[in-house]
């Protein structure tokens, strides 16, 4: 929806800054209206994978429909596009049969007759002008910008009901049966009929931008529906991108706006097209659409979270800095009674115990660890010397034994706390923390974790996935702040330190008791993590069937009454 | 009659649609590439012919030219855009040879411009004409001489993958990529020599048919269609059946144009390859079939 808003909104401006330029009008209609075709070749070529190269015999459907109908009988144009679409829609159905029974270079042959087919009957049909064509087509509107407008209206639309396909359980089904036909079955998706669809909707498409050519340019010809279109609609969602919404239009613009910037010289289109269709598919195959939203993702928010961390970093504080080894770290205190070390987890800082740091009978002390939040940042990133630096805090504030809570991350940095100075820790809580193996995550999705640092919404929504049950926007927002100001190295870093670990060994060495607490709805740690962990200590595990990653924030009065249980249990 | 001097004309074109096919089905079978850009590859051949009969009138020295330019093609091709992308899938591999079909359009475009030219006729004689009971029988004699230097070329081509040792090596690349390394066979080469044959057949085609197409960027397009159809009629696992396929074809053409009419020639050709697809896809003459879904 959104998408589609952005798209017509930009794209009348565009039309309104060339209201006077009919010709530049035109020319825009032209993008528009390949853009929708592309748009339906996306369907089933990106997102269901069959590939068509007769795509322009439908456009030539919809516009021969129109065209001959609108000039001979003068039917009105809203019958006339139902027909176009229905015609289409039966046509699609045509091309998808040996669609259901061929693949590769096959399914390539079959489409690539059917396009020409279509377009040698119609050559050869003398009531539809044979190879001359037809013209004088009459114009929807009167004023080129209003056509353009119309066209424009036509892609948004079918943008936003693209866009709802694409999530829809159907969407889901495309991509199955693009990326594997056995696996797909398997799941139980009906290969034909999911096919069959993606051609109907395509081909609907396609007869649509036919549609809209007819009576935008006023003139057809078989020769503008030949195998050369098909082939540029394929360069276009090639180029654009391929499974991608807007990816259509942005290889329209430049596959159709192309020749004319050209258009004085004679070099050939063909050249360049093709040229650049083998240079993407080869080196860029997910196109220019993915392209520009990874630039968004990386640095348009860059000026705003620059901004943010200055302003954060020097906001009025509640706690204190403690100096150990010259690495200042930030810490807060809650509370009064038996004391409690409290540590937070990746992208993470001490207002992640806020709400329950207040917990009768116990006095809370909650550092940021070095490289996060507020805390000084150090060049050596493992979950050892986080526990070290730890240790040395305890040392500073002269606390003798703690309870030590780690939720996540710093659940890791609890256990090598205990583990290694058993004497620091009367109790250990983890809260949905990594096994004693370590937490494995895939190389792919360290680029991802590289974007967090630049983008404060990718960040927010990661948090959020953290915390499925909480509704508390305010403190997501703070904490997505604490998070940004955690040092750029550790996005990626700290997941590298949360993979090289192994505790196993020195397990043995802690005897104290150790409370697992997990979240059923935990996406990151599963039930056998958890069993690691409880299975080679002295522990007991606790699974919360409500929350999370997070139950510190998402059920923090269900926390305190675990807590009070277990610390003073003996 | 008209059943007779139909399969009879049908014939020279069907013998161009086979050796098209052949061309075709040899580095679709051993390569595992369907290569759309066959029909452009052989018009740049032509265009150099064409260029060589310009500057020195003699067509033998025309049709020597563009059947090395043609070789030249297929071994640029191979080794410097195939070779590099063996392992990226069909689909992709697909789309490269589409593009390289436009490239190669716009290449001409560039050197030779888009105008149409004449080239003359290979054997140039008066044509024989048979009276028959009930009428004539009219064969041009270029016409003779097209499908005898096709047929020859294929019936060589066939003989060197039957019997010689180097056609042996490209029929076990065909068959076993895997199994014809470990026999010692230099895939590369093989690759190279059976795209360049393939494109210098197609180069040949081209030159064979100028005089009746013109020459001009696309007028191997409709040939390179009716090749794929041939191979799709015969199957392109059998490189007999592709020639019978590309005979068959062109007789049919023939009649379509005399009993329909010649404005349907090519639209009913096309919805009869998308008949074979589904319901014979393995060819007439073929057993086995890969690309069913």
């Amino acid at each position: 929806m959104k998408k589609a808003i952005w798209t017509f909104v930009f794209g009348a401006i565009v039309g309104l800054i060339f209201i006077s330029k009919s010709f530049l009008l035109l020319v825009f209609s032209n993008i528009v209206i390949f853009g929708i075709a592309a748009l339906g070749l996306n369907v089933i070529f990106g997102y269901t994978g069959q590939l068509s190269i007769g795509h322009a015999a439908f456009m030539a459907i919809g516009a021969y429909i129109t065209a001959y109908l609108t000039i001979t009988f003068n039917i009105p144009l809203v019958i006339n596009l139902l027909l176009a679409i229905f015609v289409s829609a039966l046509f699609g159905i045509v091309i998808a049969l040996p669609a259901l029974r061929l693949k590769g270079f096959y399914l390539a042959i079959a489409t690539m007759a059917f396009g020409i087919a279509i377009q040698e009957i119609i050559a050869a049909m003398k009531m539809v002008g044979g190879r001359i064509g037809m013209r004088d087509i009459p114009p929807i509107f009167q004023s080129d910008f209003a056509t353009y407008l119309l066209n424009l209206i036509f892609y948004c639309v079918l943008v936003y009901i693209t866009s709802i396909i694409v999530k829809s359980p159907l969407g889901t089904q495309f991509n199955m049966v693009r990326d594997s036909e056995l696996a797909s079955s398997a799941f139980g998706v009906k290969v034909a009929k999911t096919k069959l669809q993606a051609f109907i909707i395509s081909a609907i498409y396609s007869g649509i931008a036919g549609f809209l050519y007819a009576h935008t340019i006023g003139y057809i010809s078989p020769m503008d529906f030949g195998l050369n279109t098909s082939l540029n609609l394929l360069a276009m969602v090639i180029i654009g991108g391929f499974a991608s919404l807007n990816g259509g239009l942005i290889g329209s613009i430049i596959i159709t706006g192309m020749p004319f910037l050209f258009s004085r010289s004679n070099f050939p289109m063909t050249i360049i097209v093709g040229g650049l269709m083998i240079v993407f598919v080869l080196f860029f195959p997910r196109g220019i659409a993915y392209g520009l939203n990874l630039l968004y993702l990386k640095y348009f928010e860059v000026p705003y979270v620059l901004f943010l961390k200055r302003f954060w970093k020097n906001k009025n504080k509640e706690g204190h800095f403690v100096d150990i080894n010259s690495v200042k770290l930030y810490y807060e205190v809650a509370g009064e009674g038996t004391p409690v070390l409290m540590i937070h987890g990746n992208y993470g800082s001490h207002r992640w115990f806020e709400k329950v740091k207040n917990i009768d009978g116990f006095k809370a002390y909650i550092p940021d660890l070095p490289n996060f939040c507020f805390s000084d940042w150090i060049d050596e990133i493992t979950i050892d010397t986080y526990a070290d630096y730890l240790k040395e805090f305890l040392d500073v504030l002269s606390l003798e034994q703690v309870i030590v809570v780690g939720h996540s991350l710093g659940g890791a940095v609890a256990m090598s706390l205990a583990f290694r100075y058993p004497e620091k820790c009367e109790k250990l809580i983890l809260v949905d923390s990594p096994s004693l193996r370590g937490l494995k995550t895939p190389e792919e999705n360290y680029n991802i974790l590289n974007l967090l640092k630049r983008n404060r919404t990718l960040l927010k929504n990661s948090l959020k996935a953290m915390m499925p049950s909480s509704k508390d926007r305010k403190l997501l927002n703070q904490l997505t702040n604490d998070g940004l100001l955690m040092n750029p190295q550790c996005f990626t870093e700290n997941a590298r330190a949360l993979e090289n670990y192994n505790y196993e060994e020195i397990a043995k060495n802690y005897r104290g008791e150790v409370l697992f607490i997990l979240g059923k709805k935990d996406t990151l740690i599963t039930e056998n993590m958890a069993k690691n962990v409880v299975a080679n200590t002295n522990g007991e595990l606790e699974i919360v069937p409500h929350v999370g990653h997070s139950i510190i924030i998402e059920d923090p009065v269900l926390f305190k009454n675990l807590f009070i249980e277990f610390a003073t249990s003996n | 009659m008209q059943i007779l001097q139909g399969i009879i004309s049908g014939i020279p074109q069907g013998a161009l649609y086979g050796l098209t096919a052949f061309g075709i089905a040899l580095i679709f079978k051993t390569t595992g590439v369907l290569n759309f850009a066959h029909g452009n590859s052989g018009m740049l051949a032509t265009y150099v012919g064409l260029s060589v009969y310009l500057l020195t009138q003699n067509i033998i020295f025309s049709i020597i030219a563009a059947v090395i330019t043609g070789l030249l093609v297929g071994l640029v091709v191979e080794r410097f855009l195939m070779r590099p992308l063996k392992n990226i899938s069909s689909g992709a591999m697909l789309i490269v040879t589409l593009g390289l079909l436009m490239v190669i359009e716009g290449i001409v475009m560039v050197i030779w411009g888009v105008d149409y030219h004449r080239f003359p006729e290979i054997y140039m004689a008066a044509p024989i004409i048979l009276f028959l009971e009930n009428g004539v029988l009219v064969m041009p004699s270029n016409d003779i001489a097209i499908t005898i230097i096709s047929l020859a070329v294929m019936l060589a081509l066939a003989l060197f993958l039957r019997y010689t040792k180097l056609g042996i090596a490209i029929r076990a690349r065909s068959e076993d990529e895997i199994g014809a390394l470990v026999c010692g066979i230099d895939i590369n080469n093989v690759d190279t020599i059976v795209w360049s044959v393939g494109i210098a057949t197609i180069a040949l085609v081209g030159v064979l048919a100028a005089p009746k197409t013109y020459i001009h960027p696309s007028m191997l397009i409709n040939m390179q269609l009716y090749g794929i159809t041939a191979g799709v009629l015969g199957g392109f696992s059998n490189l007999f059946g592709v020639i019978l396929g590309g005979l068959i074809l062109g007789i049919l053409e023939k009649l379509v144009g005399v009993f329909i009419s010649p404005d349907y020639q090519l639209s009913i050709i096309l919805i009869l390859i998308i008949l074979v697809l589904l319901f014979k896809p393995s060819g007439l003459f073929a057993k086995e079939f890969e690309g069913r879904a």
